[in-house]
């Protein structure tokens, strides 16, 4: 079924996400930065334990930071693809919500 | 080309169409929660290699692109259609220069036309909302979209092998 070129195909993808992983990846984050729309919003330190209501034009988001790590609890979208994206608190970790256009990362 | 082919060809698209529809269906109400936003198998993907290999270039961007508008106008919105087109072309199109390499079977063409699809999205995103942190998401989404293609380029090796009826023009 297989052909030798196809593990040159597989090896090629494999290669790009590896360089692509340890060039965007670092260690642990210290805050968490939302942008709404390429503007930032807001910068938060992931230390401090808070709850904060983001409300863009589309819609309101409320991000959660909590013993170092920070997730969506509550989103008016209609995917809630945000609050299925699970926990963030290493650099470099993003969680996006499309519909709002609001992006959190974490960063230094 | 006789009425006689006319009839059958259309038949035979309008069925591959609503198969993928079908597969889409129920890929949208089924979500495959394996902690990456947004990612799913696109089995569709397998039908669409399949027109590639035994139709041409023209009957498969054909059908994806009517497959891509009815499911959004079905499920998503006007944002997830772009974001499904791009990534539909990109890879119908990718998948048919690779055809074209004889030391490439299906699993090779589907498993890049996979990665394809995720990096067009996503570059598509990154694009769309201005920045370039979205691209984080790309190396688990490179890795998912390979091995979604590599089952996908099974299905289509072994369908294509068994399909007895003759859909060539």
């Amino acid at each position: 079924m297989f052909k030798k070129g196809d593990f040159a195909v597989f090896t090629i993808i494999v290669l790009i996400s590896a360089v692509l992983f340890f060039t965007l990846f670092g260690g642990e984050g210290k805050r968490v930065t939302v942008t709404v729309g390429g503007e930032v919003y807001g910068e938060y330190s992931l230390k401090e334990n808070r709850e904060i209501k983001l409300r863009t034009s589309k819609g309101t988001n409320t991000l959660v930071v909590k013993d170092g790590e920070a997730f969506f609890k509550d989103s008016d979208c209609p995917d809630k693809t945000c609050q299925k994206s699970g926990k963030i608190s290493n650099l470099g970790e993003t969680i996006v919500c499309l519909p709002h256009k609001v992006i959190a990362e974490v960063v230094e | 080309m006789s009425k006689k082919t006319n009839a059958r060809l259309t038949a035979y698209y309008g069925i591959m169409l609503s198969i993928c529809l079908i597969i889409g269906y129920i890929e949208a109400i089924l979500p495959l929660n394996i902690g990456i936003s947004g990612a799913k198998l696109g089995i569709t993907n397998f039908l669409i290699l399949l027109l590639l290999k035994r139709n041409g270039l023209a009957a498969a961007l054909g059908i994806n692109i009517a497959r891509i508008l009815i499911i959004n106008i079905l499920f998503g919105s006007v944002f997830s259609l772009a974001y499904s087109m791009i990534g539909g072309l990109a890879s119908t199109l990718l998948m048919y220069f690779l055809l074209k390499i004889p030391q490439l079977s299906d699993l090779g063409v589907s498993a890049a036309g996979g990665a394809m699809h995720n990096l067009s999205q996503t570059l598509c995103a990154a694009v769309m909302l201005g920045t370039p942190s979205v691209l984080k998401l790309l190396p688990p989404l490179l890795l998912v979209g390979m091995v979604a293609g590599i089952f996908c380029g099974v299905l289509t090796h072994i369908i294509n092998g068994r399909l007895r009826f003759n859909s060539q023009p």
